[in-house]
């Protein structure tokens, strides 16, 4: 993999399914000034990626199941592995409802929602079981897709209000800093990079600036799609619209052209599938580790039906939102595990791998 | 194994189409659908359905269907459903139409069915109705146009001529839940020709009705006061041509009194200023540049007579916009947004306002003024 590779890979990871509702989430969260939170979130990422890629320094040419047990022993190793083995299938699962969800309320409302688990299951066993090369080139190409979301966005500008977000920084840093801690799901598969992080060809160039460039190019089309539903949508009104973007691209005619939502999402889903497979890969990656002497292949031809079973919690908003919950508080701990490992690694120095 | 894969990817892209279908040349499309309420407070809807046709390329057929039901849901997508032979189809509506008496009642609950739904078209113009809404829909056709095209077409070109502004059902969502500004919706009503054959009954606009919060509030702007409120408002649209009586003379009434400006620039300035009192003080002022279009006294219009005639305009649209304005007080309807300025730039003294009250009190300090920059190839 190459870094261009690495940048499509993390960035490609990032945006997905969040994309819809996030402006909701955050206004749910912070209020007016949600999209001040997204600033300070994309900071925060990005200092987590530094520390990431300190941590992965340490243990060239190593992934993070393979140097975990060299931290923590072999007990505590892997049991912090089967944890992050848990989280990427955990979230997998959860995209994939997600998906099932919104492409019942938006797209095919009387198709059988199983088959768009189906149409998933198929590229992922298809897909997840190729080395992380092929699903990167795969990032890359889908890529070119972000610019086609973003200038969506902007063929409409009639119901634009900038006052919508006036006064700014009415609700205080509090809940500035509580829509930042509610978009971290949104921003959530950077942490991907502790999983391909062994796979990156860096030619002596560091692996920092590719990562940290996708994280400011998703902060930013985070950003341009929550300010501008924010200044579409009053603030009384956001509340009642779960899913703002597809709704505010409902609205928009063109000549020859309605029903804009329908092309945004089908663009949306080639992101989702992208995400999907990233995720779904690092989880066979664990299960291949221990069992399959790091051949996931083998892995993800039983991981995909095990994920692809998620379907059956389907329609039910309230468990929905639990598993939310659950994967809200579980990625905290997801992601803020490899800071203390650093530290951990860092006082103790303890180095691995062959040196560079 | 792969031949097994290809064998699996067939079946899924193949079955797939027979998991829901729904033929569009079965589909029995809504073309327009109008609310109106009965003596019973029941909602009435009726509706244009046009089906597809046959092959052979005739005139599309059209027929109105009546339903009455406590609820939208009940009385459209339920009893008209089972009216019809074949599916429903309301992705194809093109107008909402409301009857006044309805339209006082609160919108957002009375449209919910069409809000909640994904499918059904947000794109569908919304317009308030004096009189019984479904008489518009049983109007005949006019032209080749089905009744529910016609209406769509009117209320379009209104829209074009800057009488009315863009108003849909997604457009109205989010202002009906607006604290900081209040909705406008068109108006149109049903006039009579004199017979059925040369002139026919028709629509037309008969201005914009004005919302207080959720609800109509029976006060509206006529189509002159409409162009001038919008220009207030948005601004130009494509064209917006304004005529005005500049000249007063007694017991004639003759072409050459008359003034015909053509808009082709619109500048408001807008400052929303809170007193220590407490109340509210709003300054507009709107610039417009207008192109002579008509103006059939047989005078040349020379650099003293523009700069007459530039005063006399502006002192008119200042009078009716004060009027427009005062009406919109009466009304209780904030459709400048002005709450919403009030929101953004002054939150401290938003927080202690009681904008109900306050914004009947609030002074308005409007003034238009016109300058003409062309007349045309004749002076």
């Amino acid at each position: 993999m190459t870094r261009m590779q690495l940048f499509a890979f993390i960035l490609q990871s990032q945006v997905g399914i969040g994309v819809l509702s996030f402006p909701y989430v955050l206004h749910q969260a912070a209020g007016e000034d949600g999209w001040i939170s997204i600033l300070l979130a994309g900071a925060c990422v990005n200092l987590l990626l530094v520390i990431y890629v300190a941590l992965c320094r340490r243990f060239p040419g190593q992934n993070l199941y393979e140097f975990m047990p060299r931290i923590l022993g072999k007990w505590l190793g892997n049991a912090v592995n089967a944890f992050y083995t848990f989280h990427f299938l955990f979230i997998s699962c959860l995209v994939l409802l997600l998906e099932m969800m919104l492409v019942e309320l938006w797209i095919l409302p009387f198709t059988n929602p199983w088959l768009v688990i189906a149409a998933n299951f198929v590229i992922l066993i298809y897909f997840a079981k190729e080395s992380v090369r092929v699903i990167a080139r795969y990032n890359t190409m889908v890529t070119f897709l972000l610019i086609l979301m973003v200038a969506m966005m902007f063929t409409s500008f009639n119901t634009m209000d900038y006052r919508y977000v006036l006064p700014i920084g009415q609700g205080g840093w509090t809940a500035i800093i509580a829509g930042a801690k509610s978009s971290v799901i949104s921003f959530l598969g950077f942490e991907l990079l502790l999983i391909v992080s062994s796979d990156v060809q860096t030619k002596g160039k560091s692996m920092l600036t590719p990562v940290l460039w996708a994280n400011c190019l998703a902060t930013l089309f985070f950003f341009i799609v929550v300010l501008l539903c924010f200044m579409n949508f009053s603030p009384e009104s956001l509340p009642y619209i779960p899913q703002p973007v597809p709704y505010f691209l409902n609205g928009i005619s063109l000549p020859f052209l309605e029903r804009l939502d329908l092309i945004f999402l089908s663009v949306w889903l080639v992101k989702v599938t992208a995400t999907l497979i990233s995720y779904m890969y690092a989880g066979g990656k664990g299960l291949g580790y221990w069992f399959h002497r790091n051949e996931h292949k083998k892995a993800i031809y039983y991981l995909v039906p095990v994920v692809c079973l998620a379907g059956f919690l389907w329609r039910s908003d309230k468990r929905i939102a639990l598993l939310q919950k659950i994967a809200e508080y579980e990625s905290f701990i997801i992601i803020g595990l490899p800071v203390l490992l650093f530290l951990f690694v860092w006082l103790k120095d303890k180095k691995g791998g062959q040196p560079v | 194994m792969n031949r097994l894969a290809i064998f699996g990817l067939t079946v899924v892209f193949l079955l797939s189409g027979c998991s829901y279908h729904s033929d569009l040349k079965n589909l029995q499309l809504i073309y327009a659908t109008s609310l109106d309420t009965n003596e019973k407070n029941e909602i009435v809807t009726t509706v244009t359905i046009q089906s597809p046709g046959g092959k052979e390329r005739t005139v599309p057929i059209h027929e109105v269907l009546s339903a009455s039901g406590p609820t939208l849901q009940e009385s459209l997508y339920k009893k008209i459903g089972l009216q019809i032979a074949g599916p429903i189809g309301t992705s194809k509506n093109q107008v909402m139409l409301i009857s006044d008496k309805l339209a006082r009642s609160d919108l957002l609950n009375l449209l919910d069915a069409t809000f909640r739904n994904s499918n059904d078209p947000m794109l569908a113009k919304v317009a308030i109705v004096h009189g019984e809404a479904a008489d518009l829909i049983r109007l005949n056709r006019i032209g080749s146009a089905t009744s529910g095209e016609y209406l769509r077409k009117i209320i379009k070109s209104a829209q074009y001529e800057t009488v009315i502004p863009y108003v849909t059902v997604h457009s109205i969502y989010p202002l009906l839940h607006d604290r900081g500004k209040d909705g406008v919706i068109p108006i149109l009503k049903r006039e009579n020709g004199r017979d059925g054959e040369t002139d026919k009954d028709k629509a037309v606009i008969d201005g914009l009705g004005l919302l207080n919060k959720r609800k109509y509030s029976g006060y509206f702007l006529t189509p002159e006061q409409a162009s001038l409120f919008l220009l207030m408002n948005n601004g130009i649209n494509e064209t917006c041509v304004i005529t005005r009586k500049v000249e007063e003379s007694k017991g004639k009434n003759d072409p050459s009194q008359y003034l015909s400006l053509d808009m082709v620039s619109s500048r408001r300035d807008k400052k929303v200023t809170v007193r220590s009192s407490g109340q509210v003080q709003v300054q507009i002022k709107l610039k417009l540049k207008a192109i002579v279009i008509e103006y059939a006294k047989n005078n040349r219009i020379d650099k003293q007579l523009v700069d007459q005639l530039n005063k006399r305009f502006s002192a008119l649209l200042t009078q009716e916009a004060q009027g427009i304005c005062k009406l919109l007080q009466k009304a209780h309807s904030d459709a400048l947004g002005i709450g919403r300025d009030l929101m953004a730039f002054h939150p401290k003294e938003w927080k202690k306002l009681d904008w109900e009250k306050a914004y009947p009190e609030t002074e308005f300090q409007v003034s238009v003024s016109v300058e003409i920059v062309s007349h045309g190839i004749i002076n």
